[in-house]
């Protein structure tokens, strides 16, 4: 959430020069995020603050060289070097948005009475792609409070189509009626 | 109570509702709750939330306004109990600026902050919705104070008249009367057709029982509303109670007709300002209170405004009330209001305590623009009043010290203490401006000097009775001509010796 970690994220894009590199680089963040809510001994490992410098750099060398590309590789460096390596989640969760955004994915969340079946999710996502003319990162949820049909989560905004909403504005109406 | 209910009507509003039901999605934002306490909630997301904005809190039915949008999160003032809202709920925009319901179905209802009947009454039907902020009326719509808003209050209209679209403050100690002055008022506009408004800020809420019972007692309440925020209430209801009152009364002042609103306390509403920008981590100034806390009543005051014929010549008069501590006026808030009101009435506890009520200082009460505001006859009653009150407490001071006096000096002092004696009335008791005339001329052109001290009140007491059954033609003609012609003049001197007369 601090500020900072928006202008690290910010810098490790900046730093990529090819489409190619934008790629990889955007799968090492889903990979680092993905290892550092597996591996419980690479969150202490970051957060330990008795660890010097160069022990972390050492570490990160023989932990990822060769499996990160050299972008990332070099801005984790650079995260040592700034005192920074124990905020590594929230400034790769800003990374991810930014990287995203870069490449044009919009990830939404689909919340539905009945779980959806594939050929629905994929005509939901071509309808989506249609209308922003971006590429959808489809997950699903279902609840059954909503009674029928589904919601949309994108971006801080929900687009509600659920049988539930529907009745509560009925509701509303004519009891303002 | 018989339901006046159609099967039919019944049948087609839900037929016609359920024919939209199927219309598109319902689109709004969300945001997550980050932190909740002290009525205070931080709040993730709401991008596009506007300051002001009202926004709900779906899981517990809480509603709560957007008063802080930084960087990292919305800083938002719950109106109600923090406890139900948890960390990580859901919150989401309405895309409102918060609203009160206004028209005459307000009249005779006591209602919360927003505006909902909290009288155990039905729902309050709305002429229409208005803004809580909205800008004060500009300068070409509005016109100067110049109809006299009686108070009922002898001193008041005689010495600090007020106007119809004056600001008046209401400056005293606590115990010193200022409620009742306020209800007295509220009382005095019975007949008048001005519709009243009291915002209850921060009070007991037994206070606020009790103002509505003497309300009802003199049958005041029919032409009045009350906007209750008292003590327990959390203090974003406390903040916007008196914008929600005005919000109502503009109603009124934009449909030229006349309303008068009363802010009890606006001390109490500052407070509750100062909680909430100190949990909102704006920085404190003086005594605390955050930077824009002479805004804050100066922007809610100056929507008070008479308007200009062009825009139909409503007026909006308010009576703000602010709680002193042991005299201080030089304080932070009251020094604030007194230099954006048109003028203020001092209430003082030595006075009071002296039994001088109301307990009103003649000498440092001002009303700056009222005097336009007077009719004709009491301007002229009341002229010599102010002068005869000042010279009266000189020599009072004076005339401790020396052991004997001369003629003339006694005799001022005489007439200054049947003046003191004059201008004392009964709590609850307003009185009609012909009235107030006939008894301040009396006064103050030395028909008293020979009734006892202790007898004037009873004199007036008499004289009221007199008006009332054997000079009912005379009343009734000052009343209409607004003025102390020659030839009521004498009727009004042939009156007074008749009185006087009968009353020895």
């Amino acid at each position: 959430m601090s500020a900072a970690n928006k202008r690290y994220a910010d810098a490790l894009l900046s730093s990529v020069n090819s489409a190619g590199e934008l790629d990889a680089v955007g799968s090492d963040i889903a990979g680092l995020l993905e290892l550092l809510s597996s591996s419980e001994e690479f969150e202490a490992f970051l957060q330990h603050p008795l660890i010097p410098a160069e022990q972390q750099d050492a570490c990160l060398d023989k932990l990822f060289k060769g499996k990160l590309d050299a972008a990332t590789l070099k801005f984790l460096h650079l995260l040592v070097q700034r005192e920074r390596l124990g905020d590594l989640e929230g400034i790769l969760e800003q990374a991810l948005d930014a990287w995203r955004e870069a490449k044009g994915i919009l990830p939404v969340s689909v919340v539905s009475a009945d779980p959806l079946t594939s050929e629905q999710e994929s005509a939901l996502s071509k309808k989506l792609s249609d209308r922003t003319g971006k590429t959808i990162e489809l997950t699903t949820k279902t609840d059954a409070d909503l009674i029928g049909g589904f919601q949309l989560h994108f971006q801080g905004i929900v687009e509600d189509y659920s049988l539930a909403a529907k009745l509560e504005t009925f509701k509303r109406n004519v009891l303002n009626a | 109570m018989s339901l006046d209910i159609q099967p039919d009507e019944v049948a087609s509003i839900l037929r016609s509702e359920l024919e939209s039901l199927s219309s598109g999605p319902q689109t709004y934002e969300v945001g997550s709750v980050l932190s909740v306490g002290d009525g205070i909630a931080r709040v993730h997301g709401l991008a596009g939330v506007m300051a002001g904005e009202l926004v709900e809190f779906p899981k517990s039915g809480l509603r709560g306004m957007a008063l802080n949008l930084e960087d990292s999160n919305v800083g938002v003032a719950l109106f109600g109990v923090d406890t139900e809202v948890q960390e990580g709920d859901e919150v989401r925009r309405t895309e409102t600026i918060a609203s009160v319901p206004a028209g005459d179905d307000l009249s005779g209802r006591v209602v919360d902050a927003l505006g909902v009947a909290i009288d155990g009454g039905p729902a309050i039907k709305a002429t229409e919705q208005r803004q809580i902020e909205l800008k004060a009326p500009g300068i070409i719509e509005r016109k100067d104070v110049h109809e006299p808003m009686q108070t009922g209050i002898k001193v008041i209209d005689a010495l600090t008249p007020i106007g119809r679209g004056q600001r008046e403050l209401i400056i005293g100690d606590r115990k010193t009367g200022k409620t009742a002055l306020a209800i007295d008022t509220i009382i005095n506009q019975r007949g008048h057709d001005v519709h009243c408004f009291y915002v209850a800020i921060g009070q007991k809420r037994s206070t606020v029982v009790q103002v509505v019972e003497t309300l009802k007692k003199h049958g005041a309440m029919e032409y009045t509303t009350i906007i209750a925020a008292t003590a327990s209430d959390p203090a974003a209801m406390q903040f916007l109670a008196p914008y929600s009152g005005t919000a109502m009364a503009e109603y009124y002042r934009d449909n030229g007709k006349h309303a008068l609103i009363i802010y009890d306390d606006l001390t109490k509403q500052a407070q509750a300002y100062r909680q909430l920008s100190l949990l909102l981590r704006r920085p404190p100034g003086r005594e605390a209170y955050p930077g824009d806390i002479f805004y804050l009543h100066s922007r809610l005051l100056e929507r008070s405004a008479k308007m200009s014929d062009a825009e139909g010549a409503g007026s909006l008069t308010s009576l703000p009330i602010i709680e002193t501590q042991g005299g201080d006026v030089s304080a932070y808030i009251p020094t604030n209001v007194i230099s954006i009101t048109d003028g203020q009435i001092f209430l003082e506890s030595d006075l009071f305590n002296s039994g001088q009520r109301p307990a009103i200082n003649p000498g440092i009460s001002v009303s700056r623009v009222g005097g336009d505001a007077q009719i004709k006859a009491m301007k002229k009653v009341a002229g010599t009043l102010r002068l005869d009150l000042a010279q009266y407490r000189e020599l009072a001071a004076f005339s401790q010290f020396a052991s004997d006096l001369d003629a003339g000096t006694r005799k001022q002092l005489e007439r200054g203490q049947r003046l003191m004696q004059v201008i004392k009335q009964g709590v609850h008791q307003p009185l009609d401006v012909v009235k107030q005339i006939v008894i301040i001329y009396a006064g103050t052109r030395g028909y008293l000097d020979e009734v006892d001290v202790d007898k004037v009140l009873d004199f007036e007491v008499a004289l009221n009775g007199a008006l009332d059954s054997s000079y009912v033609d005379f009343a009734k003609a000052l009343e209409a001509e607004k003025n102390l012609t020659e030839e009521l003049e004498e009727q009004l001197k042939g009156i007074l010796e008749e009185v006087k007369k009968s009353f020895a």
